[in-house]
């Protein structure tokens, strides 16, 4: 119920290296994970968020900021002027501005977003990834994900003349 | 301070005494090298969800890891697209054969993997065996967990009496009931029966061209006590359509083209969108009276109302302006409109968006009603006190002597009307220099000091050549165009107030008429 009544309550984050951010409750809750503490009154002073070093939480609180709603943080004028469909299309390049980074940022992205459930996000940069495996042969999505071929020549045999259809 | 661990039990912290989180980040699940990193198996297997079915088939082959994603993948889409099948006609019936023994193949692989999204795209000729597979498939799939499901049985003809399949419905008693959100069927028999059970969660159900009777439909509503969507379109069985208060969460219902259809009623306290598109595809003068009832109660939440119907216009000025005040778009396409001047029972107090296309009115070829029909539009307009935006599709017909030129002084004649203090939009399509536009575009311009824009589409309003490869208009439109323009010139552009824009559609010069 508190965070019904505190429009602008302030939350504290604290990254593993010791820096500290202060959000609006409302952008922290676009993580579910910390919306669910907040919600069971587990958050009063600060959070620790473990394994997310400071530099890719900056990355994150500044996309949740991007994408929370207009009503609630930014003020309700907003949205009354400018058209779903334009808010939209802002966000859409804003989008693919945010995720110009390279890989082993979008990795931690990645994680981030999927530690702290942020399903936007977590969508957002796992794109470039999906789009890497649909694009290219089975060599080069091992050297992009730097992962080797663990088949006996029999067991890759096996599975490639199972799913045979989807080499045609 | 509450530690959010990257363990099972987070809030281990020095407020012991406060409740702990039970925030799920497990993270016992297998890792994946990637650059020096590892993403999770729970990661990859999100990540995998979103590659389509081809492309997540082709990348088991890319180590063990993405063999074991590929057989829990959850998400199941079957279509020959989702398969990679090119078009080619000549093939089909083989291409058929061999995409239904894919499927089989990745469904028996996926035995007892929980798969949560099944997408099935059949094509037909419908066989007896093909029922015996189908109901194989769904048994692998149809399973405790499953949460969206789409039956698609598509090239098989609904009007022979030919059997079509008939879906298990004690696939939904097994607990599959209880986590399904989704349901969507396309073309085949569905006969819950009171024993359904229990569908809770569903949120969304869908069927088109399904056999489902009146009473079976509500055996399953009242079962679905939190859906949110309803959808119905050609389902021929169906006379009445009943939705019960339970259904206190569903916003959204559409029903489209089911042409038995006599009643629709609802009690359904929250739906705040409502599409009905009655298509009896006759026009005939006797069927007027082939109306469907609406019962739609007081309807405080409805914002949105498309209704495709005969005498519509008549019907929402009579009954919707009472029972949903709070409307804010209303859409109306009506054929056989009843000519009358309707008296209102109250207004759309709340109404910003009116859009209204009508096909023919009833009586109008009798000269005596004439002007009633333009009283319709303006009783509409008088109706919606701060309306923002009026789009209106005007009659094709033309009637003989009601060209503005034969009888320039009836544009002169004032209208009984209000002031339209919040209109600021408003286009007429298929604009002719007919009496009744010509007036009503004038009593437009004398009631509405806020006006910003207005289109006069002389056209028919169709897809331009800018969007296919050419225009369509139709030789009559162009031999009218010239008088339309000069209907406008004459009678428009003359009152047309300064501040605002006159925005006139011609028909395209490069394209010939069709």
């Amino acid at each position: 119920m508190a965070t019904r009544e505190a429009g602008k309550k302030m939350i504290m984050l604290k990254s593993p290296d010791g820096m500290e951010f202060e959000v609006e409750e409302a952008v922290a809750m676009e993580s579910q994970t910390i919306r669910k503490m907040i919600e069971d009154d587990c958050a009063d002073t600060a959070i620790l968020i473990p394994n997310i070093n400071s530099k890719i939480l900056s990355r994150v609180i500044e996309y949740c900021n991007k994408h929370v709603p207009t009503t609630g943080a930014t003020g309700a004028a907003a949205s009354d002027t400018v058209a779903p469909a334009a808010l939209a299309e802002d966000l859409k390049i804003w989008d693919a501005e945010f995720i110009k980074v390279n890989r082993a940022t979008r990795f931690n992205l990645i994680q981030a977003a999927s530690y702290l459930n942020i399903k936007g996000l977590l969508d957002l940069t796992s794109q470039t990834t999906i789009d890497t495996i649909s694009d290219n042969s089975l060599e080069e999505i091992r050297s992009f994900l730097s992962t080797k071929n663990d088949y006996l020549p029999e067991e890759e045999q096996t599975i490639r003349r199972e799913n045979q259809w989807a080499f045609q | 301070m509450p530690w959010l661990a990257h363990t099972v039990d987070v809030s281990v912290g020095s407020v012991a005494k406060r409740k702990r989180s039970q925030v799920d980040v497990s993270q016992t699940g297998e890792r994946l090298r990637y650059s020096g990193s590892s993403l999770l198996e729970n990661i990859w297997r999100h990540i995998c969800s979103f590659l389509p079915l081809k492309d997540a088939a082709r990348a088991a082959s890319v180590s063990q890891s993405f063999k074991r994603l590929w057989r829990c993948r959850s998400n199941l889409i079957f279509s020959k697209k989702t398969m990679g099948y090119k078009k080619n006609a000549r093939r089909r019936r083989i291409t058929t054969r061999d995409y239904n023994s894919r499927v089989d193949h990745i469904l028996r692989n996926h035995l007892g993997t929980g798969v949560k999204t099944l997408g099935l795209k059949l094509y037909g000729p419908y066989y007896a065996n093909t029922g015996n597979c189908l109901d194989s498939w769904l048994q692998i799939a149809v399973t405790p967990g499953i949460e969206e499901l789409s039956l698609i049985l598509s090239n098989i003809d609904h009007l022979s009496n030919e059997a079509i399949y008939e879906f298990p419905c004690s696939l939904l008693s097994n607990g599959s009931g209880n986590t399904i959100r989704e349901l969507d069927l396309l073309g085949c028999t569905f006969r819950p029966t009171v024993g359904i059970g229990c569908t809770g969660s569903l949120t969304s159900l869908c069927l088109s061209c399904v056999n489902i009777g009146s009473e079976e439909l509500g055996f399953l509503l009242s079962n679905s006590l939190a859906l949110e969507r309803l959808e119905l379109k050609d389902c021929s069985e169906i006379f009445s359509i009943k939705i019960p208060s339970l259904l206190q969460r569903l916003s959204y219902v559409m029903v489209s083209g089911c042409s038995m259809l006599q009643v629709i009623e609802s009690e359904a306290p929250n739906i705040s969108s409502f599409h009905f598109f009655h298509d009896d595809g006759v026009f005939h003068d006797d069927d007027v009276d082939q109306q469907v009832q609406l019962l739609l109660g007081e309807s405080l939440q409805m914002k949105e109302i498309f209704i495709s119907h005969s005498c519509v216009l008549h019907y929402a000025l009579a009954v919707l302006t009472s029972s949903m005040p709070n409307l804010e778009t209303l859409t109306m396409h009506s054929y056989y409109e009843i000519v009358s001047t309707p008296t209102l029972a109250s207004k759309f107090l709340h109404l910003k968006y009116l859009n209204i296309s009508v096909f023919g009115w009833k009586f109008a070829s009798t000269p005596r009603y004439a002007d009633y029909d333009l009283f319709s539009l303006v009783s509409c307009l008088d109706a919606s006190p701060c309306l923002e935006t009026f789009n209106l599709d005007a009659p094709m017909r033309r009637r003989e002597h009601d060209s503005i030129f034969e009888d320039p002084s009836s544009q002169l004649v004032q209208i009984p009307g209000q002031c339209y203090a919040n209109l600021r939009h408003v286009k007429i399509t298929k604009f002719r220099s007919t009496k009744l536009l010509v007036k009503l575009t004038c009593h437009i311009l004398d009631s509405t000091p806020s006006l910003e824009c207005l289109t006069l589409d002389i056209t028919d309003g169709g897809p331009t050549c800018s969007e296919l490869d050419r225009c369509f208009v139709g030789k009559e439109t162009l031999m009218e165009a010239p008088k339309a323009l000069a209907a406008i010139q004459t009678y428009i552009e003359g009152k047309f107030p300064s501040t605002a824009k006159l925005n006139v559609v011609e028909p395209c010069s490069r394209c010939p008429a069709l």
